[in-house]
């Protein structure tokens, strides 16, 4: 087209009731390739005429004007943008871009497993539908952890520029709008955090919007009937396109997995689903994996057993099998967890019977929606309770005193202190609980950096920044905080302070380190603490993860919470 | 809850090698060629090195681009048809009036076999394009139901003029959304009337 004298290409045509913005790259000489918008019927666009005569040119311009041409020249239905984009070329990563591009579906869960790039291959649908105009705008909805990894992502690797949805950003967009214009109606690509959207004061903002094409990542957060569902549904159920990022898709429970399917279906069509294994893909660097048999020390056995005298008396009473299990996830995370919690339960005990008004708590926790509660202390179970609140309180008393005489000396941490201290490079501790992280902290010999939920945006970069330049760096996290962070650049050694109950938790806690890029051997280390449950749970882990590998077509290794509980608390129990 | 799978593990692999050819290919400093080449229309040139006017030996090769474009002229696909032409005694390719003539009759004689070439390929974007409009036709129409669906007429009480300004915001959203949803398939219908353009003549170079 000719604009201004100028000679453009189309790229992009934009609707409105009484006139079209069109987005147009140069062809002329020297801004060839920048992009401009024009506003159509107010400028004039005419075709280019053109000359009959053709035009004399040198060997080499013609040639390179054919390479350019073979190497712009796509089949239908193949992908376009993937040429320019910085990523590997993997087999697996093109699928779901392909089948998008073929009209094969609207609706996407990419569940592969840890690892294997779901990420890039949300960023390689975008970019190719953002690069032939099927879609404008773009939302990106990640755990609060992972938002800064996406822009980069996006940015680096698919050259797009997305903008960091929060509550200063959109304030200080705010601030240079006009009165009342919705900031979020001038963003094209978001990626907001998911706590953050759901709020009920910003969720209207958000849905005022029509955005085309919304990618919910780690989106088994948003299964179940939640206010992170409903927020997540309510945005892909107006949007074009949408695709759902979890390795972790189904967590046991049908009906939670049958709302995550559901989630964006406003016509029953069938959801598209990609679901590529390690084995299948044939990627990934070698694997070790050590089991480190900690021996338990005097003080702990006797917490333990301590810990058995209290959940004998709870049995007598027939107390919840399941409700009891997070006592004893405690006790196996660290002697210092159980203790806080014991302590927490006792201030209870002491306080009941005073009548003093519960008063609601000023919701001045987490403004910007970048916190994560799960790692938090986890609350007493209410049917942990026995009718004799003496017995109790003796018995509670007891196993505090127990446990705080443990938590003075740990086994795992010195096992913990020996390991790192032999294996001089960086490595990564993961632990369920953010207090027997910062117990952790406080009983190694050694600087460590921290990462978990109750860190802001600004901490966990700084955090994952320092990790990065250290060569012998330690970082303690819980599982809540690394929730899909890639840490394979820098690092190969994972430690397991405590195994998780759930197998393919496992699987996220190594994956930060074994992904593709990857060039180096992978050891994973479990400190198991001997003569405890734990080396049941061990045993069961090993069956059900074998199992599964034996049997590719079999479901994730999901364990049933109430079947695993029995089996640490139980020491007849079998896996 | 309907789920479904689709295997593309061979043309994903097939992809993966044009792919890399392509990036072998792909030379910054080659854009600008291609942006004049496509703001000028027909190039032409000789070959002036020995080995190649050997492989040409005294045939001339050209270079056909056929492009499907929405009605606003943007390009949907692109197909690029070779094509190595005999020439005759008697053509003088040092000629300018004679190239003159040629590129001329070569749009006349040759067009029909470039549009035969790239009938496999016509049928295949059209299809595809079908396909895609539909499918996105359908997910607009069934958002634009289930919006329908959501909403709810209240009366406001007797002298409420707070609840009688929020019905008139929500009744004026409501329209709102309603016309851009209408927008919005008015424009995926529209991405679907593709319009095949006469095939174009690019580059030629003679022996």
């Amino acid at each position: 087209m000719v604009v201004r004298r100028g000679r453009w290409r189309i790229v992009h045509v934009r609707r409105h009731d009484d006139c079209q913005v069109i987005t147009m790259r140069s062809l002329a000489a020297p801004h060839v390739g920048v992009e401009r918008r024009f506003l159509a019927p107010f400028e004039r666009i005419e075709p280019i005429a053109r000359p009959s005569h053709p035009k004399q040119v040198r060997l080499s311009a013609w040639r390179r004007a054919l390479r350019a041409l073979i190497a712009a020249d796509v089949p239908p239905g193949s992908l376009r943008a993937a040429r320019s984009s910085r990523i590997e070329l993997l087999p697996h990563q093109l699928e779901p871009a392909m089948a998008i591009l073929r009209g094969l579906g609207t609706r996407m869960l990419i569940a592969d497993e840890v690892g294997l790039g779901k990420t890039i291959q949300a960023g390689l649908i975008a970019s190719e539908l953002l690069e032939r105009g099927t879609i404008e705008r773009v939302l990106v909805l990640t755990p609060p952890g992972l938002r800064d990894q996406w822009i980069r992502e996006l940015a680096d690797r698919f050259a797009i520029a997305a903008t960091g949805a929060d509550g200063p950003a959109l304030r200080r967009l705010a601030a240079a709008l006009p009165v009342g214009v919705n900031p979020w109606h001038t963003l094209t690509v978001a990626v907001a955090s998911i706590d953050y959207v759901k709020r009920p004061e910003v969720l209207p903002a958000v849905l005022s919007r029509h955005w085309d094409l919304v990618i919910i990542d780690e989106a088994h957060t948003c299964a179940g009937e939640s206010d992170r569902h409903a927020a997540a549904h309510g945005l892909a159920a107006s949007a074009a396109f949408v695709i759902l990022l979890s390795a972790t898709p189904h967590n046991g429970d049908r009906e939670s997995f049958e709302t995550l399917c559901a989630t964006g279906d406003v016509d029953g069509t069938p959801l598209l689903v990609f679901r590529r294994t390690r084995a299948e893909v044939r990627v990934g660097a070698a694997r070790r994996v050590h089991i480190v048999r900690v021996k338990a020390s005097r003080d702990e056995m006797r917490m333990h057993a301590l810990l058995g005298r209290y959940r004998d008396a709870l049995h007598a009473e027939g107390a919840d099998t399941l409700a009891l299990s997070v006592l004893h996830k405690r006790a196996l995370s660290s002697a210092w967890s159980l203790a806080v919690s014991v302590e927490r339960r006792l201030a209870t005990l002491a306080d009941e019977g005073r009548t003093i008004g519960a008063q609601m708590m000023l919701p001045l926790g987490d403004p910007q929606g970048e916190l994560i509660a799960a790692d938090e202390t986890p609350p007493w179970p209410a049917e942990l309770r026995l009718t004799d609140t003496d017995l109790e309180r003796r018995l509670l008393s007891a196993l505090r005193q127990g446990a705080r005489s443990a938590a003075v000396s740990e086994t795992k941490v010195h096992a913990l202190a020996n390991l790192v201290r032999r294996s001089r490079q960086p490595a990564v501790v993961f632990t369920e609980y953010r207090d027997t992280l910062q117990h952790v902290r406080q009983a190694l010999d050694r600087p460590a950096l921290v990462l978990h939920g109750g860190l802001t945006r600004d901490e966990r970069s700084a955090v994952l920044a320092a990790f990065g330049r250290d060569p012998c760096g330690l970082l303690l996290t819980t599982d809540a905080a690394a929730e899909g962070l890639n840490l394979h650049h820098h690092c190969r050694l994972v430690v397991n302070l405590e195994l998780p109950w759930n197998p393919m938790r496992i699987e996220q806690r190594i994956g930060r380190v074994d992904r593709i890029g990857q060039r180096r051997t992978v050891h994973a280390f479990h400190l198991v603490a001997a003569g405890t449950g734990e080396i049941r749970l061990l045993a069961h882990l090993r069956a059900r993860v074998a199992r599964a590998k034996a049997d590719l077509g079999a479901p994730d290794p999901l364990d049933d919470e109430r079947r695993i509980a029995r089996l640490v608390m139980d020491p007849k129990a079998q896996g | 809850m309907t789920l479904t799978t689709v295997d593309l593990r061979t043309e994903a692999i097939a992809e993966v090698e044009r792919l890399k050819r392509s990036r072998a290919l792909l030379r910054d400093a080659d854009q600008s060629h291609l942006a004049q080449l496509e703001a000028v229309g027909t190039w032409i040139t000789r070959s002036r090195k020995a080995r190649l006017r050997r492989r040409l030996s005294g045939r001339v090769c050209l270079v056909w681009r056929v492009v499907f474009e929405e009605p606003s002229g943007r390009v949907v696909e692109s197909l690029l048809v070779p094509m190595l032409l005999e020439l005759q005694g008697g053509a003088n390719p040092r000629s300018s009036d004679w190239i003159k003539l040629f590129i001329r009759r070569a749009g006349e004689v040759l067009r029909p076999r470039v549009d035969v070439e790239c009938d496999a390929w016509r049928t295949r974007v059209t299809r595809l394009v079908s396909v895609n409009s539909s499918l996105r036709a359908n997910r607009q129409r069934a958002i634009a139901r289930r919006a329908d669906r959501g909403r709810r007429d209240s009366q406001p009480g007797l002298l409420d003029r707070r609840a009688e300004r929020e019905r008139q915001a929500s009744v004026f959203a409501a329209a709102e959304n309603e016309r851009a949803a209408v927008a919005r398939l008015q424009a995926i219908l529209e991405t679907a009337e593709v319009a095949l353009r006469p095939a174009q003549l690019l580059l030629v170079l003679l022996p």
